[in-house]
């Protein structure tokens, strides 16, 4: 049979040929198809149903056609401009030297973590942290100390209005910190420290948002600047993390009990050590959990390793 | 024709201008009668207790009076009988009653006046009647209210009235409401009471609007200002110095002076008292300041500029920086901010109540900024600065709130200008010839005090003015004063009412100046 006009064979939407167990609480109704469901209303296809190969039995049909061979002419013009656009633009690529994305791609694998590039200078030259008089950033004075080699931290200290006067652990810290001299011919950081009234113990001000918390200060400070407290690269720089968190629960817990855990916590991290982590030198959870624990007012409480560490840190300050 | 017909009119408004004086007559005959009889009928019970006062004449045999403030009417006076001398603030009658709300500067209490055995309906009527802003005297006695007074300074009491008498009555038309001129200004909120006073109308009627509970804050803490100048100064070694305001010379550039006559010839009107500090400086004082008005001729109409302010001038010899002078005006700001913030937080915030804004903040020591670093400040921000270029005012806006979002401070300092911007006198930069020994204190964003280290050299300052193109002959009294040896000296000068201003966060510099100047005002 031929036809004007031939059309593509279509799966059907709807399988039929399962048998549908009809409910027997309900009245029987004759089915209104019965009749005609012996004959197939459908023609089932010959073929494996194959769009492309329909296409091009289509297209073999049609050779006859006219006006074809024009349209497949035009679509080749349309090809080969297309090409020469091509050739333009990478020449046009080449010439403004711009590495094109194959070759990003070759350099660079998907998968592999990129380093920062860390050196000093990724720190502003100023930086503006407040911090609040109830609970003054200790760890400022011991980070002053450790990182004196690499880069001078001076301190400038502000009271501003929403504070009427320091209290004096405040102004003893305040002291130590003003009074620190950076080593001759390293880099040098000014650090506008703002005593003031605020929510956590310590802000500071990179962009519009302050980020709070002295911690996190002091993920900053260590991780922005080459130095030896920069974790990034160490294998357990999630425990360091996991410190330092500790470290922040400590300065605002309230219950004696909570203060044990944490104090227990900082205890096991210690170990028989020289610093936490079973580390050589002292590292940025030593600066942080000396500034919690001096916070905390607990320093009587800690266990003998943790209590000889604790007079090692002073010793650092001290010196 | 017309002639009769105008006579016919005439005589006919002649009949009813008779008619009329008939009835008026009539009206007279009958009214006379009427008050005795019911008077007579109901006798005024409080007759003497209320009325016009005479004249006080200061009359040595008059009756003396001891009168109590409004602001210590409070609980542990209930019961008790006192006298109070006060304004009317408002009244508001109510049958046999009359409320009245007394005002004296920001408090007020609640006078009841209220028919009784002693107090007769006549008395209240006579009550509700007084103006409002008369200075009324009322004995009273105190008594506790069950809930507290709504907008009242003192809610906890009001006064039962037995005695009313008026001292001075005021007009009935008041040209400006006290309650419309103390209306908080709230932004954005579209209320159904939502008038206000024109500043101009305001200023026209200072003596009726400065009555307002804020007007009263603002001049206080202006006074403070003032006070914490002198004592912070004092304290610090310095002299109190008072200068001619009628100079022979413009002390300054010789622009925006006024002239007056002055006998036979003309002199100006002193637009800084800079010259006298420095000769007092050549003088030996060591450390002056001095407080007086200041004269800017100025055509120029904007929320800061006056004509006439009151400027606080100081100038300090220094032994090696000049750094020393400017920690020193520096310390002197922390001192006079501190002493307002804990010395008139209620002022602050009377004022806060109709203007709103934000608490000043500061640091203590104050941030210093080298104008290098603001550069660097503003170029991140967008805004380029050249090396020898002045920052325009909408730049220092910016640059304020650079560093309140960075330091949170509303006071900083600016030293290091570059020298093309500063006066012929302001001392170079010793390691930087395009730098020079100068600063700005900025609050608010707003530039306050401009000061310098003064070149002291005679013929070092001779060379500086040719250089900047002055007549040498203009300001050879000037230099004169240095030609027999003169301390290394700096300092600067303030405008009180700019200072005010910008502490409160006002919009306008007329509303700290009592009496304002400006170039379309010399009255009041």
């Amino acid at each position: 049979m031929k036809s004007p006009v031939k059309m593509y064979n279509l799966k059907p939407i709807v399988e039929q040929g399962f048998t549908v167990e009809l409910p027997k609480c309900m009245y029987k109704l004759s089915n209104i198809h019965e009749k005609r469901s012996t004959e197939e209303h459908v023609s089932s296809p010959a073929r494996n149903l194959d769009i492309f190969d329909q296409v091009k039995q289509f297209l073999k049909n049609c050779q006859d056609i006219p006006g074809m061979a024009e349209l497949e002419a035009k679509q080749h013009n349309i090809l080969e401009q297309l090409a020469e656009l091509k050739k333009q633009i990478s020449s046009l690529r080449q010439n403004l030297s711009i590495q094109s994305d194959e070759n990003s791609k070759n350099t660079i694998p998907v998968m592999q973590c990129i380093k920062p590039i860390s050196n000093a200078n990724l720190l502003p030259d100023t930086l503006v942290v407040n911090s609040n008089p109830s609970n003054p950033p200790y760890s400022l004075e011991l980070l002053q100390r450790l990182l004196q080699k690499q880069i001078g931290l001076t301190v400038t200290s502000y009271l501003h209005s929403s504070v009427s006067s320091l209290p004096e652990e405040s102004s003893k810290l305040k002291d130590s910190l003003v009074n620190f001299k950076p080593l001759t011919g390293v880099p040098v950081i000014n650090i506008s420290l703002i005593w003031k009234n605020i929510n956590s113990n310590a802000e500071f001000l990179i962009t519009h948002t302050p980020i709070s918390g002295e911690v996190n200060l002091l993920r900053f400070l260590s991780r922005s600047a080459n130095t030896n407290l920069n974790y990034d690269a160490e294998a357990n720089s999630f425990e360091i993390d996991s410190l330092l968190d500790q470290s922040y629960l400590l300065v605002r817990s309230k219950t004696k009990v909570e203060r044990a855990g944490i104090l227990q916590t900082f205890n096991q991290s210690l170990g028989k050590a020289e610093w936490l982590l079973g580390k050589k030198q002292a590292g940025i959870a030593d600066v942080a959990v000396y500034s919690a624990i001096k916070q905390a007012a607990v320093a009587n409480q800690l266990s003998a390793n943790l209590a000889k560490w604790y007079q090692r840190c002073c010793v650092l300050v001290a010196a | 024709m017309v002639e009769e017909g105008e006579s016919k009119k005439a005589a006919k408004k002649e009949a009813k201008k008779a008619e009329k004086a008939a009835k008026k007559a009539e009206h007279k005959a009958t009214n006379p009668s009427e008050t005795p009889t019911s008077a007579s009928e109901e006798v005024d019970v409080s007759k003497g207790k209320y009325g016009n006062l005479p004249m006080i004449q200061s009359d040595p045999t008059a009756p003396k009076l001891t009168f109590t403030y409004i602001k210590d009417l409070n609980e542990s006076l209930q019961g008790q009988n006192v006298w109070v001398r006060a304004r009317l603030h408002t009244s508001r009658a109510r049958g046999k009653q009359c409320f009245i709300i007394l005002r004296q500067r920001e408090f007020t209490v609640q006078v009841l006046v209220n028919v009784s055995e002693t107090v007769s309906k006549a008395m209240v009527k006579f009550s509700s009647n007084v103006s409002k802003e008369s200075i009324i005297d009322v004995a009273a006695k105190v008594a506790k209210v069950p809930s507290a007074v709504a907008g009242c300074s003192q809610s906890d009491v009001e006064l039962v009235a037995s005695e009313l008498w008026v001292v001075s009555a005021s007009m009935p038309q008041l040209p400006l409401q006290i309650e419309d001129a103390s209306r908080p200004e709230k932004p954005g909120e579209e209320d159904s009471l939502n008038i206000k006073v024109n500043q101009d109308t305001r200023l026209d009627n200072r003596f009726l609007d400065l009555r307002t509970a804020t007007n009263q804050a603002i001049f206080r803490l202006e006074a403070g200002v003032c006070k914490l100048f002198r004592d912070s100064l004092t304290n610090k070694g310095f002299v109190e110095i008072h200068t001619p305001k009628i100079i022979s010379a413009a002390s300054e550039g010789g622009a925006n002076v006024f002239t007056v006559s002055y006998f036979k010839s003309s002199a100006y009107l002193a637009q800084s008292p800079q010259l006298y500090k420095q000769m007092a400086i050549a003088a030996d004082f060591d450390k002056v300041y001095t407080i007086g008005a200041v004269f800017r001729a100025e055509d120029s109409n904007t929320h800061r500029h006056l004509t006439e302010f009151t400027g606080l001038d100081l100038e300090m010899a220094f032994q090696h920086h000049y750094h020393e002078v400017m920690l020193t005006i520096g310390n002197l700001f922390t001192e006079i901010f501190k002493g307002l913030r804990d010395q008139y937080s209620k002022e602050i915030s009377l004022v806060n109540q109709q203007y709103p804004a934000e608490p000043f903040t500061f640091l203590e020591p104050p941030l210093v900024l080298q104008y290098q670093n603001a550069r660097k400040m503003l170029k991140e921000h967008g805004v380029e600065i050249g090396e020898e270029e002045d920052l325009s005012t909408p730049v220092e806006k910016l640059l304020g709130r650079i560093v309140k979002a960075k330091y949170d401070t509303d006071f900083y300092i600016l030293d290091k200008y570059p020298l093309a911007v500063r006066p012929f006198y302001t001392m170079p930069d010793p390691q930087n010839p395009k730098s020079s020994n100068s600063y700005d204190m900025f609050m608010r964003g707003e530039e306050i005090l401009s000061g310098a280290q003064r070149i002291h050299d005679p013929k070092f300052l001779t060379e500086r003015a040719k250089h900047h193109g002055i007549d040498v002959t203009k300001i050879a009294s000037y230099i004169e004063a240095f030609k027999y040896g003169c301390p290394p000296h700096a300092g600067g000068g303030i405008g009180l009412e700019r200072v005010v201003m910008l502490y409160l966060g006002l919009d306008n510099v007329r509303k700290t100046s009592m009496f304002p100047r400006d170039p379309k005002r010399v009255t009041p």
